[in-house]
C-alpha cells in the first residue's frame, strides 16, 4: 500500500507543483502546500486509492489545503543560513509577462484563484472543479466570472498586451 | 480567450523540488499513529473499567505460572527510583541504556514531559527485509500518571493500557520491580518487557530483530535490569536558540544520531498547550545540509554497495525546514498574513516588476551553533538573512 502511495506520488509530484505554485505564486509556498497535501494524502491514502478518479481526489486535497493555508501557523518557522539561490529564468517578455500574471493572480481571491487555475491552466471541467471546492457548478462558474473580472481589472491594459486577445 | 490570458502561467519553470516524500511519509504515519492511539485509549478505558469490576479474574488459579526467562549473567542492579518524576524535562535525558549489545551504535532521545523514548539500533537500512547487524532496541519510560504510547499499538496483543499489567503474561521481577511480559505480534524475534520502575509508573523495552540463537526475553530483561534512572543529562543538540522568548519552553525534543556522524533533530517549544493541530506552537526540524530532499537516502549512508557512503555531513553548514514551513524564499511580507502585509503592491501598467517585501518586523530568534562534536556546525555561521543575523519569524 506505501509503495503503491510512493510511487503514485512520485508520479504525480512535478503537477501537483505547478498548480500548487500556481496558486500561490511562489515556488517555495507551493512546495510547502504540496508538503501538507501528500502527507493528508498518505493519512487518507486508503481512501483516495478506493477513489474512482485519484488524480481529482489529489488536486482536491491539495486545493482544500491552499484554501486552509490561512489557518496555517506563521509561528512555524523556516531557518537557513543562507537563502535559496534563485531560479535562473530565461529573460525576455515571457519572464515579465509570467510575473505580472503571477503579481496579478496573487490578489484574485483565493477561491476565484483556485477556479481559474484549475479550469485554465489545467482544464479541469466545471463538475470537477466544483467538486474540488465542495460548491455547485455554477458556483463555478459564478466565480469564474468574478476572478476573470479581478484579473482584468488588476492587470489593465498589461493584460491585453499580454496575448493580444484580451477581449 | 481566457485560456490565452492565462497562457504564460501554463508552463513556468519549476526550480528543483523540495517536497520531501520521506518526511510526508513519516509525517503521515505520525498522524496515523495519533489516531490509533486516541482510539486504543479510549478502547482502554473499557477495558480498565471491566476489570475493576470483576478483580476476581485477575486471581484465578488456574492461571499461568510466571515465565522465567534464561538469563545471561545478571549485570550489577541499577538503582531503582522511590518515585517517578510528575513530568520530565524535555531538555534532558532522564533514563538512559548502562548495558547494550555491541553494534547497536545508532541513537534516538525523544523527550517529552510525560514520556522518554530511547532507541539503539544498528548501522543498517532497517527499512530492509534482509537487515542484518543485530536488533533493535526501544525503551519508552514514563513520568507519574502517564501511559506508555506505543509508536505501533497494533504490534502489540495487548494495547495500551492504564498501569499496563492488566492481562499480561508475568514475568520474573526487574530489580524487585513487578514486571510483565507484553507480546509482539508482529515480530516472532522480539520481546517486550514492561516494569514497574517506580510505584504506579511504568516503563517498556522491545527487543526487535534478534538473532537467530539469541533469546528475545533474556535480552530484554538483560538490558532492561541496568537501565540507568534519574541520568537527567542534557540532551544535546547541534544548534541552540541565541535570544529565545521567555513564553516558550522546551517540550519535546527529537535527536537522532548514528555513528558516521549523520544526525536528524526535531525540536518542539511551546507553552504547555499543544495547537488544535496536535503540534507544538513553535517546532524546528533540523538536518545536515546534505542530507537534502532529494536525497533522503542519506540517513542511510553506505547502503548501495556501487556508490560510495556519503561523506559525513561535517562543516557542510545546516539548514532548518520545519513541517509545513514556509522556505527562504517566501520570509517575506509577501507571505507573511499575520503581519498584515498586502499579497503584494497593485501592478500598474509600466511600472517596475514588485519588489519583495524585506522581511516583517516581527519577533525574531536567532539561531547559532554550539559547535557540536567541534565541527558541526562551521563556527561563524553565516546569517540567515542578508542583515538579519541569522533569525526566523515567528
Amino acid at each position: 500500500m506505501e509503495q503503491e502511495y510512493v510511487e503514485y506520488v512520485t508520479a504525480r509530484l512535478p503537477g501537483l507543483r505547478r498548480i500548487a505554485c500556481q496558486l500561490t505564486g511562489d515556488t517555495h509556498r507551493g512546495d510547502d502546500l504540496v508538503q501538507t497535501a501528500v502527507t493528508r494524502l498518505y493519512v487518507g491514502w486508503r481512501r483516495a486509492h478506493e477513489a474512482e478518479n485519484v488524480d481529482a481526489y489529489v488536486r482536491t486535497v491539495l486545493v482544500r489545503v491552499f484554501l486552509d493555508e490561512k489557518r496555517r501557523l506563521w509561528s512555524r518557522v523556516c531557518l537557513v543560513d543562507t537563502p535559496p539561490e534563485p531560479v535562473p529564468a530565461p529573460a525576455g517578455d515571457a519572464v515579465e509577462d509570467r510575473d505580472l500574471l503571477h503579481a496579478a493572480l496573487a490578489q484574485v481571491p483565493p477561491r476565484q484563484r483556485a477556479v481559474l487555475v484549475l479550469r485554465f491552466l489545467h482544464d479541469r471541467p466545471v463538475d470537477e472543479v466544483a467538486a474540488s471546492l465542495g460548491c455547485t457548478a455554477g458556483t463555478v462558474k459564478s466565480q469564474t466570472s468574478h476572478g476573470l473580472a479581478s484579473l482584468r481589472r488588476l492587470l489593465g491594459t498589461a493584460a491585453y498586451a499580454i496575448t493580444g486577445e484580451g477581449k | 480567450m481566457e485560456e490565452k490570458l492565462l497562457a504564460p502561467l501554463r508552463d513556468v519553470p519549476l526550480p528543483p523540488s523540495a517536497v520531501d516524500l520521506h518526511r510526508a511519509v513519516r509525517d503521515g504515519r505520525r498522524q496515523v499513529r495519533r489516531r490509533r492511539v486516541a482510539a486504543t485509549a479510549t478502547a482502554g478505558l473499557a477495558v480498565v473499567a471491566v476489570l475493576a469490576a470483576a478483580p476476581a479474574l485477575l486471581g484465578r488459579p488456574d492461571r499461568p505460572a510466571p515465565v522465567t526467562p534464561a538469563i545471561t549473567p545478571s549485570p550489577s542492579a541499577a538503582p531503582m527510583p522511590a518515585r517517578a518524576p510528575a513530568a520530565f524535562d524535555p531538555a534532558r535525558q532522564y533514563a538512559d541504556f548502562g548495558w547494550l549489545p555491541a553494534g547497536l551504535t545508532g541513537r534516538m532521545v525523544a523527550t517529552g514531559t510525560a514520556q522518554l523514548a530511547l532507541n539503539a539500533s544498528p548501522l543498517v537500512d532497517v527499512a530492509s527485509p534482509d537487515r542484518r547487524g543485530g536488533a533493535m532496541v526501544d525503551l519508552r519510560i514514563v513520568s507519574a500518571g502517564h501511559d506508555i504510547a506505543f509508536d505501533a499499538p497494533s504490534d502489540f496483543a495487548v494495547p495500551v493500557a492504564r498501569g499496563g499489567s492488566a492481562g499480561l503474561e508475568p514475568a520474573e521481577p526487574v530489580n524487585g520491580r513487578t514486571a510483565r511480559w507484553n507480546t509482539l505480534a508482529s515480530d516472532p524475534r522480539g520481546a517486550a518487557l514492561r516494569w514497574e520502575y517506580a510505584p504506579d509508573t511504568w516503563a517498556e523495552l522491545t527487543v526487535q530483530g534478534a538473532s537467530e540463537g539469541s533469546d528475545p526475553r533474556a535480552l530484554a530483561r538483560r538490558i532492561a535490569l541496568d537501565v540507568r534512572y534519574g541520568v537527567q543529562a542534557p540532551v544535546r543538540l547541534p544548534v541552540h536558540f541565541a535570544s529565545f522568548p521567555a513564553s516558550l519552553k522546551p517540550m519535546a525534543y527529537v535527536v537522532g544520531t548514528a555513528a558516521d556522524g549523520t544526525w536528524n533533530v526535531d525540536v518542539s517549544y511551546g507553552a504547555g498547550r499543544r495547537t488544535k493541530y496536535g503540534d507544538w506552537p513553535l517546532t524546528v526540524h533540523v538536518m545536515p545540509r546534505a542530507c537534502t530532499p532529494a536525497t533522503t537516502r542519506c540517513r542511510r549512508p553506505g547502503l548501495d554497495p556501487g556508490r560510495p557512503p556519503r561523506p559525513p555531513p561535517l562543516g557542510h553548514g545546516w539548514w532548518c525546514h520545519p513541517p509545513g514551513v514556509r522556505r527562504p524564499g517566501s520570509v517575506r511580507g509577501a507571505g507573511c498574513p499575520r503581519q498584515g502585509h498586502p499579497a503584494g503592491p497593485r501592478r500598474e501598467p509600466g511600472r517596475p516588476l514588485p519588489q519583495r517585501h524585506p522581511a516583517p518586523e516581527g519577533r525574531r530568534l536567532a539561531l547559532t551553533s554550539t559547535g557540536w562534536r567541534n565541527s558541526y556546525p562551521p563556527p561563524g555561521l553565516r546569517p540567515l538573512l542578508p542583515g538579519s543575523g541569522g533569525a526566523c519569524e515567528r
